[in-house]
């Protein structure tokens, strides 16, 4: 499964992407078919976990499984030209985190894609 | 393509409700059929919009509603788009009578979630994310839109204290509606100073879980002249779609899926958003309806907040924006949502409203869309 994959580079810092073997865009591996020219001849590569803040929330009232963490972050990062987004622990309150700020993929566990500040 | 109608719509009170997710869904049905002064086996197709079934233990609602209706041989299908279901269901009903194949179609909308509590609702809405991105990364609907809200509001210079005013400007509309869940008159201040839900949004800023359902019968213009009575004509009829993840969207501060719709609809009806009296747009939390009146064309991008900063979207202002009192205020049982806004509509366009009547009521629009606006339609109606 993809996102197999996926999770074991995130283990690692890494994003897998993938790249058109036609138009050479790049996005994230997860998505099967180029969502510039359509073609699925893509061949994977690992982008480095770093990118800075676009936009995010502290989520105060956490879903099913999160009530312990809260509150916490969840952010959209650019990384390489793609956005992602993950889980950001510790976060309170918005001054602690400006957009733009750098933040990197620290792991993947039971919360999702986990970042922290970098 | 036939040209299609409203005959009747009926609505249940929107909140915490005591009856079975069925009950609900067929006692909407019954007033919309008792609206439009047509026997149950007049109903040729019905089209069920609901997202979860399965916490009221009752998936596959399309037979066991038509049973109840005492037409169990008539054909339905359960339709789920997330909290766009409803307009999505319409869409299919309109589509079936525009290219013929029926002349009178059931829609019905019905959602029952409250008796599972915040935590275990906020979880089921969440299966309606790019689960592996966002549910399952600890992200709510609160959250996503949250995360619109501050891209919104950095990039526009706007303010909490702008969304604040959606939320008032709504609640004071649902103040004239028997049927809204939230029946609360609201300051700024109230909703700034609202327990945090998912920073910036507050709880004021957040529609409420509720139940209710809500029906419309659609008919071809043939069967509607034919069988007499009041009755409201679809002129327009769009979808759009966007990136499912709002990590994949270009622009945070915009829903593709919406103006696609919208543009769609306008086309169709030979109309542009200056023509429109009023719209009940989906104002799941008072950033989206925001972002909507301009995705939909009523105001330029960026010019929103200060569209409802200034009032031009009160009741009989510019634009009636949410007469009904919205999602926000109304109620957003999701299933239903979408009929419920069309059933707003027949009744604002037959002068029906009572007090949150629409003055010179003759165009109105209707725009739902689920999840992050992954999926969205737009329709058109207007008096005739």
């Amino acid at each position: 499964m993809i996102e197999d994959k996926f999770i074991e580079c995130a283990k690692r810092g890494k994003i897998l992407a993938a790249k058109c073997k036609k138009c050479n865009n790049t996005q994230l591996a997860t998505i099967l078919f180029c969502l510039k020219c359509n073609s699925n001849e893509l061949e994977h590569v690992e982008l480095d976990g770093e990118g800075r803040v676009v936009t995010y929330t502290i989520l105060h009232v956490a879903p099913e499984g999160y009530e312990k963490y809260s509150p916490y972050a969840w952010v959209i990062l650019e990384s390489n030209g793609l956005n992602i987004s993950g889980f950001l622990e510790g976060v309170k309150s918005p001054s602690e985190l400006p957009l733009n700020s750098k933040v990197k993929i620290i792991g993947y566990d039971e919360r999702g894609i986990i970042l922290s500040k970098a | 393509m036939k040209k299609v109608c409203v005959i009747g719509a009926g609505s249940t009170n929107y909140g915490k409700a005591k009856e079975s997710i069925t009950e609900l869904a067929v006692n909407a049905a019954r007033d919309a059929i008792k609206s439009s002064n047509i026997e149950p086996k007049e109903i040729e197709y019905g089209l069920i919009s609901n997202v979860f079934g399965v916490a009221d233990k009752q998936v596959h609602l399309a037979p066991v509603i038509m049973t109840n209706l005492g037409i169990p041989h008539v054909p339905g299908l359960t339709i789920e788009s997330a909290c766009g279901s409803g307009s999505i269901a319409f869409r299919e009903a309109y589509a079936n009578v525009a290219a013929g194949f029926y002349d009178v179609v059931l829609a019905v909308g019905v959602e029952k979630v409250t008796h599972t509590g915040t935590t275990r609702s906020t979880t089921l809405f969440s299966y309606c994310s790019d689960f592996f991105y966002e549910g399952g990364c600890g992200v709510s609907f609160p959250g996503l839109f949250a995360s619109m809200a501050r891209a919104y509001i950095t990039r526009y210079k706007a303010s909490e204290e702008d969304l604040a005013m959606v939320a008032v400007k709504n609640h004071e509309n649902g103040m004239l509606n028997p049927k809204a869940h939230v029946r609360k008159r609201i300051s700024v201040d109230d909703v700034l100073n609202s327990p945090i839900v998912a920073s910036p949004l507050k709880l004021l800023d957040c529609c409420p879980f509720s139940d209710g359902a809500s029906a419309v019968i659609i008919a071809s213009e043939e069967f509607a002249k034919k069988h007499g009575g009041e009755y409201i004509e679809v002129i327009g009829s769009g979808r759009g779609a966007s990136p499912a993840a709002l990590q994949n969207r270009e622009d945070l501060t915009t829903i593709p899926s919406t103006r696609a719709a919208a543009m769609q609809a306008y086309k169709q009806a030979n109309l542009t958003p200056k023509d429109i009296d009023f719209a009940e747009v989906h104002d799941c939390f008072t950033i989206a309806e925001i972002v909507d009146i301009e995705d939909l064309g009523f105001f330029e991008k960026g010019r929103g907040a200060a569209a409802v900063r200034e009032g031009l979207t009160q009741l009989n202002s510019e634009i009636s924006i949410n007469p009904s009192g919205g999602l926000k205020s109304k109620g957003h049982p999701i299933g239903a949502t979408g009929i419920g806004q069309i059933v707003e509509i027949y009744e604002q366009l037959l002068n029906k409203a009572g007090e949150r009547q629409v003055k010179d009521a003759n165009i109105g629009l209707s725009h739902n869309f689920g999840a992050t606006g992954a999926s969205c339609a737009v329709h058109i109606f207007r008096s005739v």
